[in-house]
């Protein structure tokens, strides 16, 4: 049976939802309606939107926001929070030995060509060992709940994690609206995560780097998806947000140009890919990166965030062994378990997966975004069969999973309060100390019955409350 | 062996060219066959005097044009010694794990006439006997031509067309090395052959192939035979692309025209003190 | 400041300038051409030539109005269009996001897209209504601005890039009336051109200013002293030059360092200073005005290379 956020076992509303349930009761749907117009009318004069690739239509579409937040316990987050904590750490662990000795792979534990024949390892970083020994300075992990206490890592992102623009102005807008629920109920705050973040960031300044360091967002322009949330991010660290056209590399430093000169670049958080971020050292005909940027990295004389090649720790085809790199590195057992997971490259698993291809979920080894995905038990035998050809074709290039029954939340419907599948990616800060601000995006899949709640598919957003 | 080198390239462009910026893999490493007695690369006459040491153990540099320029010219030379150590070449401290030189790359790409090759040199005697069958198979199917290949050419092409230059040679024995679970690498450098003078006014390319226990152990398919003391090594990687010398962007615009020199004689081996002034 | 910031704010306001100085332009269009006796051809050509996009429309074809808001209104693919400008600054704004208030992107970013959804036939019926809304989009961003903007170098970039888009167009209003549409026929001083003389004024929100100053009567000698050489308004050349040597001094002192912008600025303004409208007569209006265009050139590319713009 479907775990309901908001209800318990017999029916009864869960205590931490019992400030939300009194709160829809006294404004009614109606006047839920009105405030949630309202809501979307700040967001779309703000300018928060989101630029959906290859589904044409609006370039710059709103998101939808949900007013109802989705709540979890204190006693819940502690649980989350070390699972967290834990899982970048390793995360970061796996990084800095894969780019080193790789005894990892030496152990036999994960094998050799899952990890220097995938794209996402970056030659270029063997042997060069990155301030602070951080990789992965911001870790999103994507988590799903089943039941009371089943909490299941989905799926890690390493490289720049997006959506936290959404977790902040989902407050923001809560907060500017609602005051009186946060009068009500004792809501840990999330406003520091900007503070945190650049904390992080000067955390992991290069050597070259004497005095304080300058940080830089680095975007890759006005006309991606994501330049909100980059601009956002430099506003509330009051950095400044830079396009590569605006940085050039000498003697080993980094410059941004400014109207007074080139003035000195310490650390970037860089949300322009690997392959695009230097000409010189990936792939050559990126006309987005900054020549050389990837020399002075390595040469000591500015930080790259993420480090390039971060990528590795997140691919679908390393995530089933980070319960084991969890043992490996820290000696512990992995807090966050895995969804169990069909690699359909093995012949054991592939057989099953082929098997069994209605009751599951299959993705794109290298695929992002939900897009690309077969969810077996909402698709047609055409539709299943047409897939099936793909991973005959390629079985490698595949993973397979349950269908997960994700937990619901309640989420406001044109009729009333209806119950829709909801995620949970939180932010990890990793600078000198791991630090996680008390909350995160929740996501939710707004059609009924939906699993899908990447938000290019027709998700949408709700705050995060952590209840102290 | 004493070697001494000089190389120049010279990029020409049709009008000045904006945002020229270049990554340089010009100077060889010390390593356990070759030692570096005297090595200077100057870029239009600058000397360039920062370098670090990139993934796979070589030097590298940046060189950023200081504005418009009509012309680059980029001159490494300097005297290395060398001795033979059949052709083996122990790994860098911190360098690329050898396992990742199984991993393709579009020039390298395994098709059937490939595997075929590999299976062919299969020994049982073990990889280095493959190895060793390897090269002299590419060395006597792909004859050594100019003209017919580009730097495009894939193996696969290269093994059909059974004709190349050393580049072609090269990558047809890594792509089948890697074919046999063998990790293989791609080697620019330089050769002094007194045989094959000819090949002289260009840089050279090889293979190295990991064995367990030995090292890189080099395979020169255009000779037919492993490097001894002739060969200097100035940069590695998966392929030819990969394992550039010389690496440039610029802003789009002008035609740019490419030329290059090598120039390479053996020196006396008693004369160090001579050969200082000698240029 | 990032180079690239500087030189969006600039362009920015300079685009926000010229949509409404568009909108200011086609509003003097229409009061001409519905004058007795206009020949329509004459009177819109003058507006095409004024925003130099010419081509769009050939050599020698009639233009009707339809046309003018077809291509200077709605054509997104004509770059001097109102909804071209609007767009651009636009673009300018979310490229440096960050050195805007929100009241400012607010400006930039509401109602960006309303053209998009006008025909030529609805943008004939609301002329006047959008012609307002363009101008309050303007007069929203320079409050914006006036009010909440940080007075940091940005600021300084926003208000020079925006006199000096005021300048040239105050000086290319001008020029249209005098020698683009010198009558063939009437004599200079006749009620034609008594009536053109007073749409540039009224385009430039200049009437009652005019009177206060010069009291009830029009003469082309005085509504040229008014526009060219006036220190007290705000869309006068002198006026617009003042405010761009003011702008280019506290530049220099924020970066510690004069540029040759700083001298061609000053010199702008110590030669209109020093000339009254007898003078500019006597050398022509028209070569005047053709040599102070230029000079709004030269500087636009002095204070580019000054700044390092792209």
């Amino acid at each position: 049976m479907t775990f309901s956020e908001m209800l318990g076992d017999a029916g009864e509303i869960r205590d931490c939802y019992a400030v939300v349930q009194q709160w829809v009761d006294e404004t009614g749907i109606e006047g839920l309606h009105r405030r949630l117009g309202e809501a979307e009318a700040i967001f779309r004069r703000i300018g928060i939107t989101f630029a959906v690739y290859g589904e044409g239509g609006d370039p710059e579409r709103l998101i939808p926001f949900d007013l109802l937040p989705r709540i979890f316990t204190a006693a819940e987050w502690a649980r989350l929070e070390a699972g967290i904590r834990q899982r970048a750490a390793a995360l970061n662990a796996f990084l800095l030995d894969v780019y080193h000795r790789g005894e990892i792979i030496r152990a036999g534990i994960v094998p050799a060509d899952i990890v220097y024949k995938n794209k996402a390892y970056k030659p270029e970083m063997a042997g060069f060992t990155p301030p602070g020994r951080v990789y992965s300075h911001i870790v999103g992990i994507d988590i799903v709940r089943t039941g009371l206490n089943d909490f299941m890592v989905l799926e890690d992102n390493c490289r720049t994690p997006s959506g936290v623009s959404y977790m902040l102005e989902n407050r923001e807008i809560m907060t500017r609206m609602f005051p009186e629920l946060f009068v009500r109920e004792r809501v840990a705050p999330v406003d520091n995560y900007p503070s945190q973040l650049l904390r992080s960031l000067k955390e992991v300044a290069p050597a070259a780097c004497s005095g304080e360091p300058t940080v830089v967002v680095l975007t890759p322009g006005s006309f991606n998806s994501a330049y909100y949330e980059h601009s956002y991010l430099a506003d509330l660290m009051g950095v400044e947000l830079v396009e590569p056209a605006d940085l050039f590399v000498d003697e080993g430093l980094v410059f941004m140009k400014t109207t007074s000169g080139p003035k000195r670049v310490d650390v970037i958080y860089r949300r322009i890919d690997d392959d695009f971020i230097d000409p010189l050292a990936f792939r050559p005909d990126s006309l987005l990166g900054v020549p050389g940027i990837f020399h002075a990295y390595r040469a000591g004389g500015v930080t790259l965030c993420s480090a390039p090649g971060a990528g590795i720790a997140d691919d679908k085809a390393i995530y089933v062994y980070v319960p084991e790199m969890i043992r490996f590195y820290l000696g512990e057992t992995a807090i966050l378990q895995n969804v169990p997971t069909w690699q359909c490259g093995r012949p054991d698993d592939y057989a099953h997966v082929m098997d069994n291809l209605a009751d599951l979920v299959v993705k794109e080894v290298h695929g992002s975004g939900g897009y690309g995905m077969l969810i077996g038990p909402q698709s047609t035998k055409d539709e299943i069969e047409t897939y099936a050809a793909r991973i005959r074709a390629n079985p490698a290039e595949f993973i397979a999973q349950p269908t997960l029954d994700l937990s619901t939340s309640p989420t406001l419907g044109p009729a009333g309060l209806v119950q829709r599948h909801v995620d949970f990616r939180p932010y990890c800060l990793v600078g000198k100390e791991i630090r996680l601000v008390p909350g995160g995006l929740t996501r939710v899949a707004l059609a009924e019955g939906s699993l899908v709640v990447n938000s290019s598919q027709g998700g949408g957003v709700k705050d995060t409350w952590v209840l102290r | 062996m004493r070697i001494s080198i000089r190389h120049e390239t010279r990029y020409d462009y049709a009008e000045p060219a904006a945002g020229v910026v270049m990554r340089l893999r010009l100077r060889p490493a010390n390593s356990n066959g070759q030692s570096i007695e005297r090595w200077s690369v100057t870029v239009n006459d600058v000397p360039i005097k920062r370098w670090i040491t990139n993934g796979y153990g070589d030097a590298e540099a940046l060189w950023r044009a200081p504005g418009r320029i009509e012309a680059v010219t980029i001159v490494a030379e300097g005297d290395v010694s060398t001795i033979d150590c059949a052709g083996v070449t122990k790994p860098f401290d911190g360098e690329a794990r050898p396992l990742l030189f199984l991993r393709p790359t579009p020039l390298t790409e395994v098709d059937e006439g490939l595997a075929t090759l590999g299976e062919q040199a299969r020994s049982a005697d073990g990889p280095l006997a493959s190895l060793h069958a390897l090269k002299d198979l590419v060395h006597a199917q792909v004859a050594w031509k100019s003209g017919v290949t580009t730097f495009e050419t894939t193996a696969a092409e290269a093994l059909a067309l059974k004709a190349g230059v050393c580049q072609d040679q090269a990558h047809i024995f890594i792509a089948a090395a890697r074919s046999l679970g063998i990790p293989a690498r791609y080697v620019v450098g330089y050769l002094r052959d007194a045989e094959r003078p000819d090949d002289e006014h260009d840089p050279h390319a090889w293979a190295e192939a990991w064995l367990d226990g030995l090292g890189w152990v080099g395979f020169d398919c255009a000779l037919g035979r492993c490097p001894v003391d002739g060969h200097v090594r100035i940069s590695c990687g998966l392929d030819a692309a990969d394992a550039a010398p010389i690496r440039g962007v610029m802003l789009p615009g002008a035609e740019t025209t490419l030329s290059h020199d090598v120039q390479i004689a053996s020196l006396p081996l008693d004369e160090a003190t001579q050969t200082q002034s000698q240029q | 400041m990032l180079s690239r910031t500087a030189e969006n704010l600039f362009w920015m306001a300079r685009y926000m300038e010229r949509a409404e100085a568009t909108a200011r332009l086609l509003t003097m269009g229409q009061r001409m051409a519905i004058l007795p006796g206009a020949t329509m051809r004459d009177e819109w050509r003058s507006v095409v030539q004024v925003t130099e996009c010419e081509e769009v429309f050939g050599k020698d074809a009639m233009i009707r109005e339809a046309d003018i808001v077809e291509h200077l209104m709605l054509n997104p693919d004509n770059p001097a269009s109102i909804r071209s400008c609007l767009a651009r600054a636009r673009q300018n704004g979310k490229s440096v996001r960050t050195a805007l208030t929100q009241e400012m992107w607010e400006s930039l970013n509401e109602g960006w897209r309303k053209l998009e959804t006008y025909g030529v036939a609805d943008a004939r019926r609301d002329f006047a209504e959008l012609v307002d809304w363009v101008k309050n989009r303007a007069m929203m961003f320079r409050g914006a601005t006036e009010s909440g903007h940080l007075r940091n170098e940005g600021h300084d970039f926003l208000r020079a890039g925006g006199s000096l888009e005021r300048a040239q167009m105050t000086l290319r209003l001008l020029d249209v009336k005098y020698y683009v549409l010198l009558p063939e026929t009437e004599v200079v001083g006749g009620h034609r051109d008594h009536y053109q003389w007073t749409s540039v004024l009224h385009a430039l929100s200049g009437s009652r200013a005019y009177h206060h100053v010069y009291g009830g009567s029009y003469s082309p000698g005085q509504i040229t002293d008014f526009l060219m050489l006036n220190r007290q308004f705000p869309r006068s050349v002198l006026y617009c030059f003042d405010q761009i040597a003011y702008r280019l001094q506290r530049l220099a002192h924020w970066h510690g360092q004069r540029s040759p912008a700083n001298l061609r600025s000053e010199e702008m303004v110590e030669a209109l200073s020093k000339t009254d409208s007898g003078d500019i007569f006597a050398r022509g209006l028209h070569e005047t005005i053709q040599s102070k265009i230029v000079q709004c050139n030269m500087l636009g590319l002095e204070i580019a290379e000054a700044y390092h713009f792209g």
